[in-house]
């Protein structure tokens, strides 16, 4: 996605389109922070993906959750 | 259905595949033993006969429709042209044959591709040697074959899943393990983009048979999805999401 023009375009569209039926959007498999920004940009509700983390065993959550960083955002 | 012509694909985690290697290591060996019989015939029925075995066993390896009716004449002519190769050449070379047709027991991994290769070695004896060879070579045969294929029924009771030629044993396997309790959870965080913060998780569905490897529900889905045991899985999946809901939720608050 960040490295296509069409790709970007889809997404901004899906991401209005959901927004029009009031919808909220979450993007999937958001695995660096680039994309992560484009998605803030775009208006984009949650992500998540590697970047954030992989899928973990429930007893691994709250231990992961405790040590967890934010990435960076435009937002500083 | 059985998969007839399954090609052999080295996969990522080495260990967990190492019947799939192996595999790999007996089509290897096709070529070399096409090899051995050039050398010792060299004449123009041998060297067509081989590129006939060659290039069936590439065409095997490529066509990716794995039951198609394509695919089954190509590995039963694959069979056929292996066994004429074979007879094209005896003498010390019958240890090219012999490669061969393990090989692709292995790869085929039917008791008719065993028989198969037991008459055309008989009859090959019978025709270019005598009855008491054949005898011994029939024997060979059957020995080095069921042993392939001992091995393989071990390996599809541990690899149904990936390698499964019998569906309805990968199904009766699934429905056992959702009623022991055998598939779990994973949780993947969402986070909002706009309070930075982690609002909540995905549930993801795995499958922890005893003492192997975790299976992932692209292996297992589609077998649910056949099968018809859809139903059952969600509710076991419904289940075990909602008793962590709420085994997080009666947790003592702290944020």
């Amino acid at each position: 996605m960040s490295t296509g023009d069409g790709d970007r375009t889809i997404v901004q569209a899906s991401i209005e389109l959901a927004h029009k039926f009031g919808k909220r959007v979450v993007a999937e498999g958001v695995e660096d922070t680039t994309t992560l920004r484009l998605l803030e940009e775009m208006g984009c509700d949650q992500a998540q993906g590697y970047l954030i983390s992989r899928p973990l065993p429930a007893e691994h959550l709250a231990g992961w959750l405790e040590n967890w960083v934010p990435p960076a955002m435009l937002a500083a | 259905m059985r998969r007839w012509a399954n090609p052999p694909v080295l996969p990522p985690r080495l260990w967990s595949h190492r019947h799939q290697i192996l595999r790999l290591v007996l089509w290897a060996n096709i070529p070399p033993a096409g090899v051995l019989v050039l050398l010792h015939r060299q004449d123009q029925e041998s060297l067509f006969l081989v590129s006939l075995v060659a290039g069936l066993a590439l065409l095997a390896t490529f066509s990716r429709g794995t039951r198609s009716l394509r695919a089954t004449l190509v590995s039963v002519s694959l069979m056929a042209c292996a066994g004429l190769a074979a007879f094209a050449s005896t003498g010390p070379q019958r240890f090219a044959y012999f490669v061969v047709m393990t090989a692709s027991i292995a790869l085929y991994r039917s008791w008719a591709v065993l028989a198969v290769a037991c008459l055309v070695g008989i009859g090959e004896e019978f025709v270019l040697g005598s009855p008491e060879v054949a005898s011994v070579g029939a024997l060979f045969m059957l020995i080095v074959g069921s042993g392939a294929l001992i091995a393989w029924s071990m390996d599809v009771r541990q690899y149904q899943l990936e390698e499964g030629p019998d569906e309805t044993q990968a199904a009766n396997r699934l429905r056992e393990a959702i009623q022991h309790g055998e598939l779990i959870l994973h949780y993947q965080p969402k986070f909002d983009l706009r309070t930075r913060r982690i609002v909540g998780v995905e549930a993801l569905v795995r499958w922890s048979p005893p003492g192997q490897e975790l299976v992932f529900p692209d292996a297992f889905i589609g077998v649910a999805e056949r099968a018809g045991i859809m139903k059952p899985l969600t509710f076991a999946v419904l289940d075990l999401a909602l008793r962590q809901y709420r085994a997080w939720d009666d947790r003592p608050s702290k944020k």
